[in-house]
């Protein structure tokens, strides 16, 4: 198990910034994200990690040893990419004992003991039986499959997923996502994973970087970041939200209140910075809203018109207009509303997040 | 005042008028002034007449409607090629009048380049402030990328192409700038540009046709060209050529990829023929299809009562027309093919039809295509020798260099080095331009991953009328040279002694004349020797493509792999002659440097000359673009990460190259080399020149030359039999591209 660090590590592409001073650590045997929408320079990150580029600025250890310059194939790393890279000339077992046979006599491995492992690899991923076929013969779940079986047979130090599940259909990701989890426990590894799907980062990691424009936003477990984001960008980016500007009244510790710009409402919330700028922004979950009044006096109540509503089977997702404002609610399914019914809400506002404006 | 009404709304318009008025200004003073004072007075309204581009510039002309239009970007490249050409030669009256007149539009296009690429440095340099990379991080980073493979194959590609492309070629230039006895550098320049017996623009025998009554009645059609000199009569019949080839492919390209018809693959077939190379013979079936007695010849005959004779440098034209119309055919039907046929349906969607659905929709987007099959035709022609040895015409470039390379005795005439450096420039400049031109419009291209059914139509009467009587004879005719060669190796068409007659018949022995090709030692070790220096160029060459090919798909150097890359392809613009200039020069001068026992084995002047040297390192520089272009296709079809997997689970770029790629590419890099093969089978500049120095280490090509038109036994009908077997082994390997390797067998482009 190992231990990976990143030290104010930044990546240029001609003038464009791809990464910006991203320092963070990933601890032996976690399971560590990075998430972020496309273009946020989340593969680069992975790849500097695999060494397949060297940053412009900063470092990168695995324990203590610095790698930041060792080349990709000295580092035993173990990638599995976005497309599979699959050789389509090679079987599946070829395909998976070819890390082996690269360091046969590194390792001294007998041909014996490669076609072990090979085996070992394949009912860990439950693909026995399937040695002889080549990669084209296979559905995507099982190239997938094969391409993580390549990777952990080598016992690398590190495993290294590039949006792994995002060639895959609906159903199959969800039972892929589940199988990773069970491996990564199962095998301990260190792994560091690269996605855009909230949800999978969410449901997979021990801790979860969320990253935009090449900086890393947040860092922390997805609870941490579900409920506590410390920045506009990762509460807008994770789950789904209201957002009003507003300007804030009055703040006593972390208990902030503040009027907002588009409408005659001052909600009361909390944040997680104890000396907010005037400008701030207030971050509503749909979830949290509850129908009806509250008897606590520091939440917010107010009534609405529901603009717009929608069944969705688990619940209604539907809109109130409050005033110049809309704010996203969800219901329960059993209630029966339609559209412009007025409708009470209350915000609790332990729930409600203030942040700092500008710092997206 | 009209200069200011018409500020920031300058257009077209104001460019021909500006050009209008200088040409006239122009004229006006040959009239006026006296003959001394004209021509500096030209010169002064040429420059401002070029000048003049940067205040219509100025005047709000957008110099980006002439980069992103294709008739406009071609326009330019024409007129620079015109305008170099009258300053080069000083042509004067008309000539020059015609080159001030276009000169403000050529002032315009290259002042307005000049100008962006300026804004552009700028631009940059204001971007490059704000990041900053410490200098050791960049080069660690660079070096990170270059293992022990990449530097190999980077130091290889670089040295082989640097010692054996770039160096000949150094040579050759400054060989150029040696002065003969009491001259100045220029001088050579001078007497190639402006003497008389390279440039003659006041030709005293000009008769391009001439009509001779015969004794016994009937009369005689002998068509000639008129003879400007070797420099003019290269660039007009090379002007000729391209325009009458591209016209003629595009025709045949746009018939066959767009319609269909009884005899569509038939007529496909038949138009790949023409490009079956068999040197020499080839011209000189062409030669007599279109001499007194031949099929062409008759036709008239019963027609007006004259036959027709086709001679020097009319004929040149015409045998390079046949031979090079298929390379802009094939890019053509490529390009057509790969129109993305929704932007012609919502052309018609919205109204257009027929030639102005053709003119504004499909010419445009399969220009690019079309205008790298000219490209190479221009340069195709300008090199070729086949042609002017067959038609005995010595007053072509190609034809002087030649003659002058038998001449030489260990020294070249620097003379003949400038002529080489003439050429050379001549085609770079069309090579460049359109290589420019093509790349920023390869939109024909776009969403080439996409399979798309062409549009593909029935013809109407009319159109199978045009087809059947038409494209059909055409197609035929421009196949019969090697139908020809074909005939004439199994003895059925027997030309008679004299090159004038022709006979048919069947002889009771087909293969007599493959027979004495095979068996004869003499001509046995002709073909050995082919096929040693083409199958050791080839393995050179494909080693040297995959370690061109892969640094440059693969190594994130832009300046390093772009330099590369030109240099892998320049062979395909530098004119073999320019070549075999370039390494007697090389190996004329090692053979000074090295001691006797050596240096008369690798002496062009001496009997002990090891020819084979040069072939070899000839054919694999030559055909080099073609074996990279393969390989390159190979490489860009792998994904990066199929490699990152490799290299990532330990294997070293090494194993991962030798080990993975090169086995998934395996039908690239064989296509490429079969192509290379065959196109060092049948080189003729460097062959025939070094061929005669030591004849027992001549390659085929260099005894086709010798005897394609008499001399030893046989003569025309075993260099036929050559020419056959040579035309077999391209079918073979153009069956086994396609059915085998799955490839498009495609002449190359630009």
């Amino acid at each position: 198990m190992t231990k990976v660090t990143l030290e104010n590590v930044s990546k240029y592409y001609g003038n464009i910034i791809a990464v910006d001073n991203a320092s963070f650590t990933v601890e032996r045997g976690e399971f560590f994200t990075i998430l972020g929408p496309s273009g946020c320079g989340k593969t680069t990150t992975l790849r500097i990690i695999a060494g397949f580029e060297i940053p412009d600025t900063g470092r990168v250890y695995f324990d203590d040893e610095d790698v930041t310059f060792l080349k990709p194939y000295k580092r035993n790393t173990a990638m599995v990419f976005q497309n599979y890279a699959l050789w389509p000339h090679m079987t599946v077992f070829e395909n998976i004992a070819y890390g082996l046979k690269i360091r046969k006599k590194e390792l001294g491995l007998s041909d014996e003991d490669i076609k072990k492992r090979v085996e070992w690899a394949l009912e860990l991923v439950k693909l026995k039986g399937f040695e002889n076929r080549y990669p084209l013969q296979l559905s995507g779940g099982q190239q997938q499959r094969v391409a993580l079986a390549r990777a952990l047979v080598t016992h690398p130090r590190i495993l290294l997923l590039d949006e792994p599940l995002s060639n895959l259909d609906a159903k199959l990701r969800i039972e892929m996502r589940e199988e990773l989890r069970r491996l990564q426990k199962s095998l301990g590894i260190t792994t560091i994973y690269v996605t855009h799907d909230q949800i999978e980062a969410m449901s997979l990691s021990d801790r979860i970087a969320v990253m935009n424009k090449g900086k890393i936003m947040q860092i922390g477990t997805p609870r941490e970041l579900y409920f506590n984001p410390n920045n506009l960008f990762v509460a807008d980016f994770l789950g789904r939200s209201s957002i009003y500007r507003g300007e804030v009244l009055r703040q006593s510790g972390l208990e902030v209140e503040v009027k907002l710009e588009d409408a005659d409402v001052i909600i009361k919330g909390v944040t997680p910075q104890s000396n907010l700028p005037r400008k701030v922004a207030v971050v509503i979950r749909p979830e949290i809203v509850k129908i009806g009044s509250s008897s606590d006096e520091k939440d917010t109540t107010v009534k609405g018109v529901l603009e717009f509503a929608m069944f969705i089977g688990e619940k209604i997702e539907g809109r109130l207009k409050i005033g110049g404002l809309k704010l996203l609610v969800y219901l329960p399914n059993t209630l029966n509303v339609q559209v412009g019914d007025e409708i009470t809400v209350t915000i609790p506002w332990k729930n409600t997040i203030i942040l700092p404006l500008g710092v997206e | 005042m009209y200069l200011l009404r018409r500020l920031g709304r300058a257009g077209l318009l104001d460019v021909v008028l500006a050009g209008v008025l200088f040409a006239t200004l122009c004229m006006i003073s040959y009239e006026v002034l006296p003959p001394s004072e004209v021509e500096i007075f030209t010169y002064i309204v040429w420059s401002a007449s070029f000048i003049y581009g940067y205040v219509l510039l100025v005047m709000g002309f957008d110099y980006n409607r002439v980069k992103y239009s294709f008739s406009l970007t071609f326009l330019s490249v024409i007129v620079a090629l015109y305008e170099i050409i009258v300053l080069l030669i000083c042509a004067t009256g008309l000539l020059r009048v015609l080159a001030v007149g276009l000169a403000p539009y050529l002032g315009l296009v290259f002042l307005g380049a000049l100008r962006e690429w300026f804004r552009y440095l700028k631009t940059r340099r204001e971007l490059v402030k704000e990041v900053t990379v410490s200098y050791t991080r960049r080069i660690k980073s660079t070096l990170h990328q270059l293992d022990k493979t990449m530097w190999f194959f980077l130091i290889f590609g670089f040295t082989y192409l640097v010692v054996f492309m770039l160096i000949p070629i150094l040579l050759v230039l400054f060989h150029s700038f040696t002065p003969p006895t009491g001259g100045y550098w220029w001088t050579n320049f001078y007497s190639v540009l402006r003497t008389p017996s390279y440039v003659n623009l006041n030709p005293i025998y000009s008769r391009p046709l001439e009509i001779l009554e015969l004794p016994g009645g009937g009369c005689i059609i002998i068509l000639r060209g008129v003879n400007y000199g070797p420099v003019l009569n290269s660039i007009i019949i090379a002007a000729i050529v391209t325009s009458i080839a591209t016209l003629l492919g595009v025709f045949v390209a746009f018939i066959l990829a767009r319609y269909r018809f009884p005899g569509h693959s038939l007529l496909r077939v038949l138009a790949i023929i023409p490009l079956f190379n068999t040197p020499f013979i080839n011209a000189y079936v062409i030669r007599l299809l279109w001499g007194e007695h031949g099929p062409v010849s008759a036709i008239l005959r019963s027609l007006t009562g004259c036959s027709l004779s086709i001679d020097s440098l009319v004929g040149v034209i015409v045998a390079q027309i046949f031979s090079f119309y298929p390379i802009v055919y094939l890019n053509a039907y490529t390009a057509f093919i790969n129109v993305d046929p929704s932007t012609e349906e919502q052309a018609e969607n919205l109204g257009a039809k027929g030639f102005r659905l053709f003119r504004t929709v499909t010419l445009p987007l399969a220009l690019p295509g079309i205008a790298a099959g000219s490209t190479l035709v221009f340069v195709f022609s300008l090199e070729d020798l086949g042609a002017p040895i067959v038609f005995n015409e010595p007053n072509l470039m190609s034809y002087r260099i030649y003659s002058g390379l038998l001449t030489a005795h260990g020294v070249i005439s620097p003379e003949i080095a400038a002529l080489g450096i003439l050429m050379l420039i001549l085609a770079l400049i069309a090579f460049l331009a359109i290589r420019n031109y093509v790349s920023m419009r390869s939109y024909a291209m776009i969403s080439r991953g996409g399979r798309w059914n062409p549009r593909i139509r029935r013809l109407g009467l009319l159109g199978q009328l045009l087809v059947y009587f038409l494209i059909f004879p055409l197609v035929v005719f421009t196949a019969l040279p090697q139908i020809g060669v074909i005939l004439m190796s199994l003895g059925v068409l027997k030309p008679y002694i004299g090159e004038s007659g022709l006979e048919l018949s069947i002889p009771q022995d087909l293969f007599v004349y493959f027979r004495r090709a095979l068996t004869d030692p003499m001509i046995y070790r002709y073909f050995a020797n082919t096929l040693i220096y083409a199958g050791v160029s080839t393995l050179i060459a494909v080693f040297l493509a995959t370690c061109v090919a892969y640094s440059v798909s693969r190594f994130k150097v832009k300046s390093v792999t772009s330099i590369l890359d030109s240099l892998s392809v320049a062979p395909l613009a530098i004119p073999g002659l320019v070549f075999a200039v370039g390494y007697y020069i090389l190996f004329a001068g090692l053979a000074e440097l090295l001691p006797i026992e050596i240096g008369s084995r690798i002496s062009p002047a001496s009997p002990a000359f090891e020819a084979w040297l040069i072939f070899i390192i000839a054919f694999s520089v030559r055909r080099l673009p073609y074996v990279v272009r393969s390989v390159f296709a190979g490489f860009q079809q792998i994904h990066e990460n199929l490699e990152e997997a490799a290299l990532n689970l330990g294997a070293s770029r090494f194993k991962v190259i030798f080990g993975v790629i090169l086995p998934l590419i395996v039908g690239y890099i064989l296509s490429g080399a079969l192509i290379g093969f065959i196109y060092m089978a049948t080189e003729v500049s460097t062959s025939v020149t070094f061929g005669g120095i030591r004849d027992d280490q001549a390659p085929i090509t260099y005894y086709m030359r010798m005897y394609y038109s008499g001399g030893a036994g046989g003569g025309p009908l075993i260099v036929a039999a050559m020419g056959t077997l040579l035309i077999l082994l391209q079918l073979i390997v153009v069956v086994v591209i396609v059915y085998v390797f799955k490839q498009r067998y495609a002449f190359i482009g630009v």
